[in-house]
């Protein structure tokens, strides 16, 4: 940065005329504050980011036990047995094959069979 | 509210420009070191407090009211950081003293590189070669404008010559002393 330079070669000018300067001057000085400066404001966010995954944790958990309460105080359990009035419909016809039945005793008619 | 020549740098900083921070630092790093050296008497330290006001300011930069220049403020926030360096230093040194533990130096002296500094007593020397072999007109205006403060106006009421002779004088002179200063850093 050009303008950096010219601003510290001033300094160091004003410093020297008036007598009024330390012995020696670190060259990195600056770089080394701007470099602790971007360090700190790192360390800054990525405190905030745990911040962040913590706090989203709670509000999960505080959902989830809201969620959970909710559904138990409100289930209206039945007083009286629920009866079935509709007619039996049997779907599953209950005849076996005669095939089937006669399986283990003839192999001849298992063959057949298939 | 009180004009202050850093008033934009320090306004693009607040505007989330950070990198233009440097240019503060920059600019008052001498003057800051120097004085944090009359508290804490050692360079190294010094340059630790220096570092630990710049830091401190500029978090605080948005909390700057501009009722005083950028410079008294930066200059609040050293003397203050250098006074808990006092008083933590104190602390640091009765512990010593109930534990008896003499035995650990400062090796950060001599863990340094020379090349890593100016040496702004040598570029002094440098530069004041220069300023005596300027003509005693320009010397006489490098010393009322920048030993004394005058303005510009001042030296022109007081030598009796336009201001714009006084501009062009100046200008002249600190060129010459500027040039040394460039080519040794």
């Amino acid at each position: 940065m050009d303008n950096l330079k010219d601003i510290e070669v001033k300094a160091i000018y004003r410093s020297l005329i008036r007598n009024d300067y330390p012995s020696k001057l670190r060259k990195s000085f600056v770089e080394k504050v701007m470099n602790k400066i971007k360090s700190s404001e790192k360390n800054h966010y990525s405190h905030g980011n745990i911040l962040l995954r913590y706090a989203s944790v709670f509000v999960f958990a505080v959902l989830t036990l809201y969620v959970l309460n909710y559904q138990n105080n409100d289930i209206e359990y039945s007083k009286t047995n629920i009866e079935i009035t509709s007619p039996k419909i049997e779907n599953v016809v209950n005849q076996t094959d005669s095939c089937e039945n006669n399986k283990d005793s003839h192999n001849k008619e298992e063959k057949a069979c298939k | 509210m009180i004009t202050d020549d850093d008033r934009a740098t320090v306004e693009s900083v607040i505007n989330g420009n950070s990198e233009d921070f440097a240019l503060l630092v920059g600019k008052y790093q001498l003057r800051i070191i120097q004085l944090c050296l009359k508290y804490t008497k050692n360079y190294h330290d010094a340059e630790e407090v220096a570092q630990e006001s710049f830091i401190r300011a500029y978090r605080s930069l948005q909390n700057f009211r501009y009722d005083s220049k950028f410079y008294s403020w930066l200059h609040r926030i050293a003397v203050n950081c250098s006074l808990n360096y006092i008083n933590s230093k104190e602390k640091t040194k009765e512990k010593e003293t109930i534990t008896e533990n003499t035995g650990l130096n400062d090796t950060r002296a001599s863990d340094d590189n020379p090349d890593d500094y100016y040496d702004l007593e040598e570029l002094s020397k440098k530069m004041h070669k220069v300023f005596e072999s300027l003509s005693s007109e320009l010397r006489d205006i490098v010393v009322m404008s920048d030993i004394e403060g005058l303005s510009y106006e001042e030296i022109s009421h007081k030598i009796d010559i336009p201001i714009g002779t006084v501009r062009s004088r100046l200008h002249r002179a600190r060129d010459l002393m500027v040039k040394v200063i460039k080519e040794n850093t």
